[in-house]
C-alpha cells in the first residue's frame, strides 16, 4: 500500500501541476461565467430599456362593453370609438390604447393597440399596465373594500402544502414538499457528481496510462512495484484529482456549494449513503477504464476500447427523469443490478424514496458493487500487468482469454 | 553466500511459441555477467521474468536466495532495451519518484537523486523538464535511476546504445565499482569487446536455448582452432608442424598440425628468435557469430 500511495501522490501532483488542468479547472468556469455574465447583462439591459418604454407609454381605452363604471385614472385618455383611437393616438402622444370589447366578460378577451416597435423582449408582452388591470378587476365586481379587491386581485397569496408519500404498507405518510426536493437534489448532485468526476478523472487515467506508454518508461516503473499497486495508485491519485476539481468547480459555483452542504447538513446518513456508492462506482469503472484501456497502444487506441464502459456507465443519463419520477419501477430495478450503473442509479432511488427502497435492495446492490468491483480490479491487473508492455500491437481476442485465465 | 540469482529450468511460451525453453544460469554476488544472443533470442523474454513483470511457465527463479517476493524488487535494479523516462516532468522529481517505488523513504531518495546526478555530471540540469535533456543525458538519468536504491542485483539490457565514448567509459566505471562493492550485474548487450573487457562469465541464448556458458576465457577457448600468435624471424610457413600461416597485425598467425607446445619446443631447438608467442583465441565476436550460426563445438 506504501508504494501505491507513492504511486498516487506522484500521479496527483503530476496531473495538477500540468497547465492542461490549470487552464480547464480555472479557465472554463471563468470563461463560461465571463460569457454568461456579459449576455445576461447585455440581455438584461435590453429588457429594462424595452420595458422602460412601456411602463412609461401613455394609455388610452376604449369601453365597448359598457362594463367600465367606475372613475378611471385622469391619465388614461378614454376614446369612443377604436377606429377614432387607431386615427389620432398617435397624434395625441398616446402609445397603447386597450379596448375592451363587448363581449369581454364572456371571453376576457382585450384588443391593444401599440405605436412601440415589437422586439423580442415584449413580443409576449400583454402591454397592459398592472394599474389598468387593477382597474378593470375593480369595474367587474364593482366593489370598493380594499380588502375583498386586494384577494380578487390575488387570491392565492402563499401556500402551505404537504405531501403524503405513499409507503410500503399503503399509509400515507406527511412530509414537507422541500425535504423531499432536498432529498432530490442531493441525489441528482451525487448522481451528476459522479459522471462529471468519473468522466474528468477517466480521462486522466487513459491519458497518463497512453504517456506511460509512449515514454516507454512502463517497463522500469513496473520492476518496481506491481501492476496492483500501479493500478491502485493510479485509481486512488487520478481520482483525488477528479474530486478536486468539481471540489474547484462547486466553489466556483459559490451557489451550488451552499446548497450542497446545506442538503448534506440536514441528512448526513443519505451523505454516507451517496458517498459509499460513489467510492465503490469509481473505484469500478476507474479499474475496468485502466484494465481495457491498456490494450491499447496509444491514447486514442485506448479511448477506443473503452467507450462501451464509458456509454454504460453514462446509459442512466437517459433515463433520470423516469427514475426520479418512479423510483421503484421495473425500469430502476434493471439499472439497479447492472453494475456499472448501480451507483448512479440507487443514488438517485434512495434519495428521492428511502422509505420505499427495500434494505435487502439496498443490500443486494452494494454486494453486486462489491462483487463486480473485486472481479474488476483482479481482471483488470492481470489485464493491465501484459497490457502494459504492449507497445504498436494490439493482442488477439485468444491471447487476451489465455491472460485472463493464467 | 547465496547466489545474487539462480535461474533453474525455466520456460515461457507466447501464444504457443516457446520464448524461454529450459534455461538455467546462476550469477554471483559482484560478478558482471554477460546475457547473450541474437535478436528475438528470448533476452528480454527471460529478463522480464527475472524482474517479476511476467512469470514462468515451468522451471524457478530465486533472487538472492529467495523465491519471487514484491519486496525484493526493491533489491533489483533494471535498465530495459525500451526506455524512457517521464517527458514533461523534472529530472530532479522523476528521480526521487523512481527511487520511492524503489523503497527509499522521500528524503533519502531526494539526497541520492542530487548526489547521483552530481556524479553523473548532470545537476545543473535537475530543474530541467526530461524532454530538454540530450537523448544520451536522458539515459544516463534513466542509468542514475537504476543505481540511486543501491541494489544487489542489476540487470542493463544495452546500457551503452546512444552514448559517446566519454560517457561509456562513466558507465564502465560505475559498473565496476558497484561490482566491487558486491553488487551481481547482469549485462545484456551486442557489443562484444565490452563483454570481453568487463564480463567474468556470460551465457549465449539463441531461439530460446542456452547454447553456450562459461568463463569468457573458456568460450573463447571453446571456439579456438590449433593456432598460434608468434612474432619471430623464422618463416613459419615453411616449418613441417605448420599446416598455414598467415600475417596478422604485425604477428605470425600459424594453424598447427603438432601441439602449441611442440611447436615451440621446435623454435628454441632450431635457434628462433621469438619475440611473442600466444595461444590464438577468437574475439567474442567470432565466439558469437559461430555459436549462433553453428551450435556449440
Amino acid at each position: 500500500m506504501k508504494k501505491a500511495l507513492v504511486v498516487a501522490r506522484h500521479e496527483f501532483l503530476t496531473t495538477v501541476k500540468r497547465w492542461s488542468f490549470l487552464i480547464v479547472t480555472f479557465g472554463l468556469p471563468l470563461f463560461m461565467l465571463v460569457v454568461m455574465g456579459a449576455s445576461l447583462l447585455l440581455q438584461k439591459e435590453s429588457m429594462r430599456e424595452e420595458e422602460g418604454k412601456i411602463a412609461k407609454a401613455k394609455i388610452g381605452f376604449v369601453d365597448e362593453s359598457g362594463l367600465l363604471v367606475k372613475k378611471a385614472r385622469d391619465s388614461w385618455k378614454p376614446y369612443p370609438t377604436r377606429d377614432e383611437a387607431r386615427a389620432t393616438m398617435r397624434a395625441d402622444g398616446v402609445q397603447i390604447v386597450v379596448v375592451v370589447p363587448a363581449e369581454w366578460l364572456r371571453d376576457g378577451r382585450l384588443d391593444v393597440y401599440s405605436t412601440i416597435p415589437p422586439s423580442l423582449f415584449t413580443m409576449n408582452d400583454s402591454l397592459v399596465a398592472p394599474e389598468f388591470r387593477d382597474y378593470l378587476v375593480s369595474c367587474v365586481l364593482r366593489e370598493d373594500d380594499p380588502a375583498r379587491l386586494a384577494r380578487a386581485k390575488v387570491p392565492i397569496a402563499s401556500t402551505v402544502p404537504v405531501y403524503l408519500a405513499e409507503t410500503t404498507g399503503g399509509v400515507s405518510r406527511e412530509e414537507r414538499p422541500q425535504d423531499y426536493l432536498q432529498r432530490m437534489i442531493s441525489g441528482v448532485t451525487f448522481f451528476f457528481l459522479l459522471f462529471i468526476s468519473i468522466s474528468v478523472s477517466g480521462g486522466y487515467l487513459i491519458q497518463g496510462m497512453a504517456d506511460e506508454k509512449e515514454n516507454r518508461v512502463m517497463e522500469m516503473v513496473i520492476s518496481s512495484v506491481t501492476p496492483e499497486q500501479l493500478l491502485t495508485g493510479k485509481l486512488i491519485g487520478l481520482g483525488a484529482v477528479g474530486l478536486l476539481q468539481v471540489a474547484i468547480w462547486s466553489a466556483l459555483g459559490v451557489g451550488t456549494a451552499i446548497s450542497m452542504a446545506f442538503t448534506f447538513v440536514v441528512n448526513p446518513a443519505l451523505f454516507v449513503f451517496c458517498t459509499v456508492f460513489y467510492l465503490l462506482g469509481y473505484v469500478l469503472y476507474g479499474s475496468l477504464l485502466l484494465g481495457v484501456g491498456s490494450l491499447g497502444s496509444n491514447q486514442r487506441e485506448s479511448t477506443q476500447l473503452t467507450w462501451f464502459i464509458t456509454v454504460t456507465v453514462m446509459s442512466p443519463v437517459f433515463v433520470w427523469v423516469s427514475i426520479l419520477s418512479s423510483p421503484q419501477s421495473a425500469l430502476a430495478r434493471v439499472f439497479t443490478y447492472i453494475p456499472l450503473t448501480t451507483p448512479t442509479t440507487m443514488m438517485l432511488r434512495y434519495s428521492v424514496d428511502p422509505r420505499g427502497t427495500p434494505w435487502w435492495e439496498v443490500a443486494l446492490a452494494i454486494a453486486v458493487l462489491i462483487g463486480a468491483t473485486a472481479l474488476s480490479i483482479r481482471v483488470s491487473a492481470k489485464l493491465y500487468r501484459m497490457g502494459l508492455l504492449l507497445y504498436g500491437k494490439r493482442p488477439a481476442v485468444r491471447e487476451i482469454w489465455r491472460w485472463l485465465w493464467a | 553466500m547465496a547466489p545474487a540469482l539462480e535461474v533453474v529450468d525455466v520456460v515461457k511460451a507466447y501464444d504457443r511459441k516457446l520464448a524461454v525453453d529450459r534455461v538455467s544460469l546462476c550469477v554471483e554476488p559482484g560478478e558482471v555477467f554477460g546475457l547473450l544472443g541474437p535478436n528475438g533470442a528470448g533476452k528480454t523474454s527471460l529478463i522480464r521474468m527475472i524482474v517479476d513483470i511476467t512469470r514462468p511457465d515451468s522451471g524457478s527463479i530465486r533472487v538472492l536466495g529467495q523465491t519471487m517476493t514484491p519486496a525484493l524488487k526493491d533489491r533489483m535494479g533494471y535498465l530495459p532495451e525500451e526506455r524512457g523516462l517521464y517527458q514533461k516532468q523534472k529530472v530532479f522529481d522523476v528521480l526521487v519518484f523512481l527511487g520511492q517505488i524503489k523503497g527509499l523513504a522521500r528524503h533519502v531518495a531526494a539526497a541520492r537523486a542530487e548526489s547521483t546526478l552530481d556524479r553523473f555530471g548532470l545537476f545543473a540540469s535537475r530543474r530541467k523538464n526530461m524532454r530538454e535533456l540530450s537523448k544520451g543525458n536522458q539515459q544516463k538519468v534513466q542509468l542514475a535511476a537504476v543505481l540511486m536504491h543501491e541494489p544487489a542485483l542489476v540487470i542493463l539490457d544495452e546500457p551503452f546504445i546512444g552514448l559517446d565514448p566519454i560517457n561509456r567509459e562513466l558507465v564502465i566505471q560505475l559498473m565496476k565499482e558497484a561490482a566491487a562493492r558486491g553488487t551481481a550485474i547482469i549485462l545484456s548487450t551486442h557489443l562484444m569487446d565490452q563483454v570481453e573487457l568487463l564480463c567474468t562469465r556470460a551465457y549465449l541464448i539463441n531461439e530460446g536455448r542456452g547454447v553456450l556458458s562459461g568463463t569468457v576465457r573458456e568460450m573463447r577457448e571453446r571456439f579456438a582452432d590449433n593456432a598460434v600468435l608468434v612474432e619471430t624471424d623464422a618463416d613459419l610457413a615453411k616449418r613441417p608442424e605448420v599446416e598455414r600461416a598467415q600475417a596478422v597485425n604485425g604477428l605470425q598467425k600459424a594453424w598447427l598440425r603438432t601441439t602449441p607446445e611442440q611447436f615451440l619446443g621446435g623454435l628454441v631447438r632450431d635457434g628462433a628468435i621469438i619475440r611473442h608467442f600466444e595461444r590464438a583465441l577468437p574475439s567474442m565476436d567470432e565466439v558469437f557469430i559461430r555459436a549462433v550460426r553453428g551450435g556449440a563445438p
